[in-house]
């Protein structure tokens, strides 16, 4: 923590020189490095904003194709909508890093992405049409994961799942299961989106500090909670029992999209790759690196003391190695922890190493408090 | 020096203080000024006011011994918890009146309370919660009362796994049968309806208008000083509240270098912009009395209850947050909202931001006022109640 404190201090004070910490007549924004308004509004208009268009078109085509099966469920229909939920799913993990604003406002990562799925409460759900879905209990009952169990996991074949929906006695009880289900989602998304592009981008902006509550501190924690708990530990660590707390008890049941199976190692990754991007400002659609914590942490002149080696080449260094570790997994994390569980846990072992980087090392130099934990001991 | 200068103004002062009938201005300062710049920010407090003869004037004891009795009530519970032992409401009743002898020695890591010296302190914690509310302060009282009895039942099932309609520990929390952490609920009411509103509503402001010019009978401070003391004893059994304390961005305990609990230690964990200012404005403050400048002891205790306020504010909208923290297990959102709901609570003494019974209830019933309280819990419900308590506090 101490390593990147002095460096800093040096930077803040030789700002203050040069602009004479006029308080309310600073330097001209346009060349301030440490001014967060170019940073805030690169990630609501250039990340946040076209991430969630982009989930929205996939959800869209998830919900065209499950009407389609539900309609009709046959063969086709199933593959069509198993297709269309892998593509959503995969560009969901593109925005569930941005649970603050309206995203932490509607939680809306427990209603789209908790896992394992609560089988026995999915099937109690279906049972009773009148369910809240709302309630913390009903987490692991919906969203991807529930979709995975309803269209991969019910049965053995393909034909046997179909069964499920067509002539079985509760097959239309599944059926409205499934168009509740895909109507949250589209309705949660619906409340997210909406508040972005209204007046939540103009609040987002314009809170410029950096306390608690603060947009820059919102981000900041969601961010490196996301990495921390539903990357590191959710898509590996536990899975894998490399989490001390597990005690190297193996849970290849809880990977993400079980039922699936072949596609968990692309979650994983695309959920990394989005960490990566938002780290350096990538532009969603434009590819091209804006202002970000990257840059933010350049304009601080965060680095290793002892080398000189700036904090965000390091973390970028690290995020590089974390990526080595994940193309050396089979696509399928429930078998690679069943017949190599050694290169999961070297993969946990590799993006843990960011976790101090990016909760002690990167918040220390920006002067962010991680509010997420509660260690007071009470 | 300052007494030099009033003496040219004399005359006009004692038609004022004749016109004003107010006695103040004529009777002579106690004691010889403080020069506010050689304060010391790391220096024990006790040590900087002192009589002519070198003595300190300053008393703690009756702040100190409340709060140990706070720790000590707080301890009762939660060690009986710890160890799956039934919990008695008469004896939390006792604790809380300080009837019958009820203290017992207790050396934790944290703790230090010697029995006997509570036990015969004179001072009790039930007469002086929310006793700013006057008669209102029965139905507080009788709330916590009430408390203990709902400890004790949920007590009875200490050894049971919670669930909804159902008594018992979520892990190491126990639970009432709608899923209320209770001790949680007694611990952070008392950080309002006895820290708070002691300090601040009371100490802090009636208390302000306490005798300045003579010594309490006996005792070597005036009635002032030592209402002013006992605020700072209440809130922090530290020479120095937050001695070499510095910001940590984990929030921990552990990196705060002194032991503070009950609103010590929410203000510095959910103050992080203005809890290294409260010890300044506590010294400052006590030397303005010693000055008799009333202007900086008004300003001192407005900034120290401004900020005790928004603290609490800030720390119930905190624990709403952790329940909805992603990864929030529902052991985790139980002890979030048992530790916000508390602080709800306390949110009727913040009286400079104008909290008060109706608004800070209305808040909890609508978090929890569903049969099954914490089983019924939402999002929804969440954001209502952040959205009025930041409403209230001028909260981004």
């Amino acid at each position: 923590m101490s390593l990147f404190q002095f460096k800093k201090i040096g930077v803040v004070l030789g700002i203050c020189i040069l602009s004479g910490c006029g308080g309310s007549s600073d330097p001209d924004p346009a060349v301030d490095p440490l001014d967060r308004v170019p940073m805030l509004t690169n990630w609501a208009d250039n990340i946040i904003i076209p991430a969630y268009d982009n989930f929205n078109a996939k959800l869209g085509t998830m919900t065209t194709k499950a009407d389609a099966f539900t309609s009709t469920p046959n063969e086709t229909t199933l593959a069509g909508f198993r297709t269309s939920w892998k593509d959503a799913y995969i560009d969901w993990q593109r925005v569930e890093l941005f649970e603050f604003g309206p995203g932490d406002r509607n939680t809306i990562r427990n209603f789209f992405n908790i896992y394992p799925a609560d089988e026995a409460g999915i099937v109690q759900n279906i049972s009773d049409p009148a369910v809240n879905l709302a309630l913390p209990v009903s987490y692991a009952r919906q969203g991807f994961p529930a979709l995975d169990y309803l269209i991969n996991g019910l049965a053995d074949s393909d034909q046997g799942i179909i069964t499920l929906y067509t002539t079985d006695s509760d097959a239309s009880k599944r059926i409205a299961y499934i168009d509740k289900l895909v109507d949250r989602m589209n309705s949660l998304l619906t409340t997210v989106i909406s508040d972005w592009k209204g007046s939540y981008r103009s609040t987002f902006i314009s809170s410029t500090g950096l306390d608690i509550g603060s947009s820059t501190s919102n981000v900041v924690n969601a961010y490196t909670l996301n990495y921390e708990r539903f990357i590191r530990s959710g898509k590996i660590g536990i899975p894998s029992g490399a989490m001390t707390t597990s005690g190297g008890v193996k849970y290849p049941e809880k990977v993400e999209a079980y039922y699936k199976r072949d596609i968990s190692l692309t979650l994983a990754k695309t959920a990394h790759q989005a960490t990566v991007d938002f780290f350096n400002g990538k532009g969603f659609v434009t590819g091209t690196e804006g202002p970000s914590l990257k840059s933010y942490l350049d304009a601080l002149d965060a680095k290793d003391v002892s080398t000189g080696t700036p904090l965000s080449q390091i973390i970028n260094n690290q995020f590089s190695s974390s990526a080595l570790k994940f193309d050396l997994l089979g696509e399928n994390l429930h078998d690679q922890v069943i017949n190599n569980n050694q290169s999961m846990i070297d993969t946990y072992n590799e993006l843990q190493k960011a976790v101090r980087m990016l909760k002690v090392d990167m918040t220390s130099a920006m002067s962010i408090t991680i509010t997420y934990t509660d260690n007071d001991g009470d | 020096m300052l007494k030099m200068l009033r003496k040219p103004t004399f005359a006009a002062l004692a038609i004022l203080a004749l016109a004003a009938c107010d006695d103040d201005e004529t009777a002579p300062d106690l004691r010889a000024d403080i020069d506010y710049s050689v304060l010391g920010n790391q220096t024990p407090y006790s040590e900087q006011f002192v009589d002519e003869a070198g003595a300190t004037t300053v008393d703690l004891a009756d702040g100190n011994n409340r709060h140990k009795m706070f720790q000590a009530l707080n301890y009762y519970s939660s060690s009986n918890i710890t160890a799956n032992t039934a919990i008695s409401a008469e004896q939390l009743k006792k604790l809380f009146s300080n009837t019958g002898n009820p203290f017992v020695d207790i050396s934790t890591s944290t703790i230090s309370v010697t029995g006997s010296s509570l036990n015969s302190s004179g001072v009790q914690l039930k007469n002086v919660t929310a006793s700013s509310l006057g008669s209102g302060a029965d139905a507080v009282r009788t709330k916590l009362e009430s408390d203990f009895d709902d400890i004790a039942t949920a007590s009875l099932s200490v050894t049971q796994v919670a669930e909804k309609g159902k008594a018992g520990k979520l892990a190491t929390y126990l639970v009432d049968d709608r899923g209320i952490e209770t001790i949680q609920i007694i611990q952070k009411s008392l950080i309002g309806a006895l820290q708070l509103d002691y300090i601040s509503n009371v100490l802090l402001s009636e208390g302000l208008k306490a005798d300045n010019h003579s010594v309490v009978s006996g005792k070597n401070y005036s009635a002032l000083e030592h209402n002013w003391d006992e605020a700072y004893g209440l809130l922090t059994l530290n020479p120095v509240y937050l001695y070499n304390t510095t910001t940590s961005v984990a929030s921990t305990d552990a990196a705060r270098a002194t032991v503070e609990f009950g609103a010590g230690s929410y203000i510095w964990e959910y103050n992080k912009a203005n809890y290294a200012k409260f010890y300044p404005a506590f010294l400052k403050g006590r030397a303005a009395i010693v000055n008799n400048d009333k202007a900086e002891i008004e300003a001192q205790a407005t900034f120290i209850r401004t900020q005790m306020e928004l603290a609490i504010a800030r720390a119930a909208l905190g624990y709403l947050d952790k329940w909805k923290a992603g990864g929030a297990q529902v052991k985790d959102q139980a002890h979030a909202i048992g530790e916000g709901l508390g602080f709800i609570y306390s949110l009727r003494f913040a009286k400079i931001h104008g909290g008060d019974a109706a608004w800070s209830d209305g808040i909890i019933n609508g978090l929890v006022g569903s049969e099954f309280g914490f089983w019924d819990l939402d999002v929804t419900k969440i954001n209502a109640a952040s959205d009025a308590i930041k409403a209230k506090f001028s909260i981004q």
